[in-house]
């Protein structure tokens, strides 16, 4: 019990401090707990077999089928006709929309397939995207509570339980607590969301700062200018890279001598004389370049009038992706312009909008970036650039045809569970497999998906669950917490377990914190006569109930798009937190009259 | 129009050539008019800036971290000076202060260690194993010196455009030899190089403002583009943004200003 | 005259100043090409003195072959030193040439960014992995002129002028050599010429000795050569009889003196001296 106890312990504190990523802290438990004698080598890897991770990579792999085909972003359309032009009506129409593709995808999916839509209808209709995003993320977190396959814990669940023989749930049988929790969510915008949004505080505060960034007040546009016939004597060679240094202006197209037309120049790339050179600024800073340089600012596009038209060149706004692997590197290590051969124009995270030398600049989950190209460049960027668009590229390549069958499949695998009442992770497996059969994504492209961190993620943590139930650590602990608690009812007992699980998913992974409180809310729920599975399914639940810090997957990506601080979720989340374990609680008690 | 650093080892006798070179260029000659520029606009002793910039490197060891605080406004000073050109600077780290701009003429003066202990011996009445011992610890203090503050091995001649041996020249032909390659063109200031160096002066009054109470800041500028590089840390980032607002109105030519969190500032930062 | 002694960071440097100057002024220009002639008269191979003067990479003569290598070449420099108007490179030259006021001793240091992208570009490395070599041999030149002659080839202050050619270019530099070698205190007296002498002779008698006696410091006055040896007493009256009749066998050497000491650090260690490296 000692050797477990020390366990979780060290496995607590590395998930906290994040020395070592959660998935290598996962292997190592794997690994360490059958050296130590606590499970045999056969358990300590059942979890790679076990139901709940076959079922997530099922889950997966369906979800990004759907993402290929373009069903879900069918859906934009006609939601945001049905909403109008109301704030409040389209913060519904989205987050409920957003909340019933997250019971059957992963919620960082579906948080990521709205972006762009969400993006547009604020550009749209000029709300601010802080007004839009939280509400809607949370509804992805939500959502993941309506099925068992929303989300990782509860996908976990019936697996966590089979050890004790207790009855796994059905795939519905969370779906009116689920329903409620978002129902309430999104009530809880709606009604306080003037209080507890950062409002257009946010938008004042990006305003303000984007007029100090361009004090004549011009939107940043493309100009061409064109150097004179001595620009080079007498001086040391200037390079794209100065000028966007110097001025803030970014070159986007040159013309290398005699007459060879090059978009997206590298950093290195000379400006010769008598050159026509096209540049992404704002007014002022081209006029200041203009000026300090001696170029010739020409009134409209000549030599790139082709070039650098809408139809064949724009900027971007893309979003670093939570498993991209851009994360924790900067451009330049990247070798992002040479790759993919388009001009980066600014960096934006949080409130703050970076211009200067953001090539050099490590980049996180939801940093924001601007970016021009030609369209053919930019989808090749969103092809493999590990960034989620907010402006759609012109070019989209989506297996239209194919939507048919992706929601065939889906269909299938949900008849299989409801009707067949087949085995859940069979049932998602052969959707998943349909999905390939049939083309709608490719094996290939199924691994890719497959978030292996995840993964391994439930895979190591399921035998240390095993091990605290078998060596008597989580029963000892149940006591423990039990005597602090003291005698009390049921519905009390499920308050404490539900407050515990919101605890520990904060500061440990929602999946580390319910493998180590099933078994233990379990344990307590038979000492004190409370249904055990009752207690599970808390412990299920109350892990989504993951909004105080920007830690969930979800938050991390909104964060920079909706320029939001981490204050900004401790205000919304504490209100959110406690109205989810309010009606989570009493739903329970409605239900099942616990 | 150039500015010239005349860096020196201890008691190598490198003010005489400093100053015979100012003369016969017409230049200026600086060293303590930058002590008391800094010491007037940040308000400390010149006494105190003067002790631990020259006479006793041991004493910017015990202030911790102010020592980065009295560099900083003396290199404040110094570049504001330098932007004027037609200066001679002779004093520590020179080469350092003013790094990266074109038209400085690097100079350093050294001497056998056999003539630096003779003149020692002359000097303070000292037997040639006390001069000698007296020396080495000198020699050790300044390297040490450098070192902490800009990773820099100031006998490192790479640091230099020239290293003249005194006495093998007199002071007369060292400050000839030194005259003749300040007035090479490379050496002359150009609009580049002027601009390198109001990016200079810009960068080094920033770090100024900033330095004591973010020590570890470092700071770029080009064209009135400003960066200020802290470690990592939100918390961190977001103070030093909100201070670095107040400079826009207090520092001239500050056309963005930007706090870069986490990134490696470049070889060029201050 | 002046006799000017070039060194570089980059050999090819030094060697293509050296030359330049020699062919513009005048000079007779002494330089690896001395090595055959060594190579000759000692029989040794050409490619094993390249090697003693080289002390980078691996090492491919032991340490007692290197400093007897180093004599021969030390000896030969000399000879030609003496004779005025030379420039000399590539012989290190700069390290064992002491307190000789009509030697001018000038260090020429190549452009860093242009010998990194050389460097990088002849042996197909990358920027910080050329960066490193480069490092790494500054380092081998450190410890091999510390051990062979007990100074530092990079420390400026055995230099009379360092000059970086970073933004001061090849042809300002032979002005700068030129000017300098007109100055006063580089030409010629009578007492700087016996000092190249006295240098001169120490080092044949060096030559001499050496193989036999590889822990010695020689020094000389006109015809007198001082020699200090590291023996103990028992061996003293072999030692000082054998030192004898070697010293004697080098023409021009009168008066020989033998001081035998138990530690070489305690011998007086004047100018005109030539000394075995470190480690007695």
């Amino acid at each position: 019990m000692v050797l477990v106890l020390v366990m979780i312990s060290v496995a607590v504190f590395l998930f906290v401090v994040e020395w070592i990523r959660i998935d290598v802290v996962a292997i190592l438990i794997m690994v360490a707990l059958p050296l130590m004698g606590l499970v045999t080598p056969k358990e300590a890897f059942c979890g790679l077999s076990s139901n709940a991770v076959v079922s997530i990579i099922a889950v997966i792999i369906i979800g990004a089928g759907l993402d290929k085909t373009g069903l879900v972003n069918n859906l934009v359309t006609p939601v945001l006709k049905i909403a109008g032009n109301s704030t409040s009506r389209i913060v519904t129409a989205i987050s409920l929309t957003v909340a019933g593709i997250s019971s059957f995808m992963q919620n960082i999916g579906a948080a990521a397939l709205f972006l762009p839509a969400i993006q547009r209808v604020s550009k749209k209709l000029k709300i601010p995207m802080s007004k839009l995003l939280m509400p809607v993320g949370f509804s992805a977190i939500l959502g993941g509570t309506v099925t068992l396959v929303g989300c990782s814990p509860l996908i976990l669940l019936n697996d966590l339980m089979a050890q004790f023989n207790l009855k796994p749930f059905g795939l519905f049988d969370v779906t009116p607590i689920g329903a409620a929790l978002v129902a309430s969510g999104i009530t809880t915008f709606i009604v306080l969301g003037r209080w507890i949004l950062p409002q257009t505080e946010t938008a004042e505060v990006v305003a303000e700062s984007e007029a100090k960034d361009v004090p004549d007040d011009s939107a940043a546009d493309i100009y061409e200018l064109h150097t004179p016939s001595d620009y080079t004597h007498y001086r040391e060679p200037i390079t794209v890279g100065d000028l966007r240094e110097r001025y803030l202006v970014n070159v986007v197209a040159i013309v290398e001598p005699p007459d060879y037309k090059i978009v997206a120049p590298p950093a290195s790339m000379q400006v010769h004389s008598g050159v026509s050179v096209g540049v992404f600024g704002s007014k002022s800073a081209v006029i200041r370049l203009a000026a300090e340089e001696g170029l010739e600012l020409k009134p409209q596009l000549e030599v790139f009038a082709e070039e650098l038209t809408d139809q064949e060149s724009g900027t971007v706004e893309a979003v670093v992706a939570p498993r991209s692997d851009l994360v924790g590197r900067t451009l330049a290590e990247a070798e992002f312009e040479g790759r993919y051969q388009v001009t980066p124009i600014s960096l934006g995270r949080h409130d703050e909008i970076f211009r200067s030398d953001i090539a050099n600049m490590p980049l996180r989950v939801g940093d924001v970036l601007e970016v021009h190209g030609t369209w053919k460049r930019l989808h090749y960027l969103h092809q493999g650039g590990g960034l989620l668009f907010t402006t759609p590229v012109e070019i989209e390549e989506l297996k239209k045809d194919k939507a048919v069958f992706a929601g065939l499949w889906l269909a299938v695998a949900l008849i299989m569970v409801i009707v067949f009442k087949i085995n859940l992770s069979v049932c998602l497996m052969t959707g998943a497999l349909g999905m390939i059969i049939t083309r709608v994504i490719t094996i290939d492209d199924a691994y890719h998906a497959v978030d292996w961190r995840t993964v391994f993620l439930l895979a190591g943590l399921i035998p240390l669950g095993m091990a605290t139930e078998k060596t008597g650590t989580a029963a000892w602990i149940a006591n423990g917490v039990l005597q602090a608690v003291g005698p009390t009812s049921p519905i009390v007992l499920i308050g404490v377990i539900a407050l515990l699980a919101t605890f520990f998913t904060l500061v440990i992974s929602n999946v580390g914190a319910t493998v180590l409180l099933v078994p233990l809310a379990i344990n307590m729920a038979k000492a004190s006569g409370l249904d055990p599975r009752m207690a599970a399914l808390a412990v299920g639940l109350a892990t989504s109930n993951s909004f105080i810090l920007p830690t969930h997957q979800v938050n991390a990506l909104y964060m920079g798009p909706g320029g939001y601080r981490s204050t900004d979720f401790m205000k919304a989340g504490v209100v959110m937190s406690v109205v989810f374990l309010v009606v989570m609680v009493g739903m329970m008690y409605a239900l099942y009259g616990v | 129009m150039t500015v010239i650093t005349i860096s020196r080892g201890s008691k190598s006798m490198g003010m005489a050539v400093a100053e015979h070179v100012a003369e016969t260029l017409g230049y200026e000659c600086l060293s303590r008019a930058v002590l008391l520029e800094a010491s007037e606009q940040f308000d400390v002793p010149e006494i105190k800036l003067a002790k631990a910039m020259h006479d006793a490197p041991s004493i910017l060891e015990r202030l911790g971290h102010r020592k980065h605080s009295y560099v900083a406004w003396v290199q404040s000073a110094l570049t504001r000076h330098a932007a004027r050109d037609n200066i001679v600077y002779h004093g520590l780290a020179g080469h350092v202060l003013l790094k990266n701009v074109a038209h400085v003429l690097k100079v350093r003066i050294v001497a056998s260690l056999e003539h630096r202990v003779a003149f020692v011996m002359r000097q303070e009445n000292m037997s040639a194993v006390d001069a000698e011992h007296d020396i080495h610890k000198m020699d050790k203090g300044r390297q040490k010196w450098t070192k902490s503050l800009y990773g820099v091995d100031p006998t490192d001649a790479t640091l230099y455009d020239l290293v003249l041996n005194i006495p093998r020249f007199d002071v007369k032909d060292a400050a000839d030899l030194i005259c003749q390659c300040a007035k090479l063109p490379q050496f002359a200031s150009t609009p580049d190089s002027k601009r390198d160096m109001a990016d200079l002066v810009q960068a080094c009054a920033v770090k100024a403002a900033l330095v004591d109470e973010y020590p570890d800041v470092a700071v770029t500028s080009k064209s009135g583009n400003v960066l200020v590089y802290c470690a990592a840390g939100d918390r961190h980032g977001r103070k030093v943004r909100s201070r670095v607002e107040s400079l826009r109105q207090s520092i001239e030519g500050i056309n963005n200003i930007e706090v870069h969190v986490g990134a490696s500032p470049p070889e060029r930062a201050v | 005259m002046t006799s000017i002694l070039l060194s570089s960071d980059d050999p090819q440097v030094a060697e293509d100043i050296a030359f330049r100057f020699a062919q513009g002024e005048g000079y007779k220009h002494v330089g690896l090409s001395l090595l055959s002639e060594i190579a000759k008269k000692h029989d040794v191979s050409e490619e094993k003195l390249q090697w003693a003067l080289d002390g980078t990479g691996a090492r491919k003569v032991s340490r007692k072959e290197r400093d007897v290598l180093l004599s021969y070449v030390q000896a030969a420099t000399l000879e030609t030193l003496v004779q005025d108007r030379v420039v000399s490179a590539g012989l290190a030259a700069h390290l064992y040439v002491k307190n000789v006021s009509h030697v001018l001793q000038l260090r020429v240091l190549a452009n860093p960014e242009k010998r990194l992208e050389e460097y990088g570009e002849q042996h197909k490395l990358s920027r910080r992995k050329a960066q490193k070599a480069l490092e790494k041999l500054r380092e081998e030149r450190i410890r091999w002129s510390t051990e062979s002659f007990g100074v530092s080839e990079y420390d400026p202050s055995i230099y009379d002028i360092v000059v970086q050619l970073k933004q001061i270019d090849t042809d300002r530099v032979l002005r700068i050599i030129r000017e300098t070698a007109a100055f006063r205190g580089f030409q010629t007296m009578t007492y700087s010429r016996r000092c190249l002498q006295n240098l001169q002779l120490a080092s044949e008698v060096h030559v001499a000795l050496l193989p036999s006696y590889p822990a010695i410091r020689v020094k000389a006055d006109g015809d007198r050569v001082i020699v200090h040896v590291k023996c103990s007493k028992r061996q003293k009256p072999q030692t000082v009889s054998g030192i004898k009749e070697l010293a004697r066998g080098v023409e021009t050497v009168g008066l020989v003196e033998v001081h035998t000491v138990s530690d070489l650090r305690d011998a007086d260690i004047g100018a005109e001296h030539t000394q075995s490296p470190n480690g007695e």
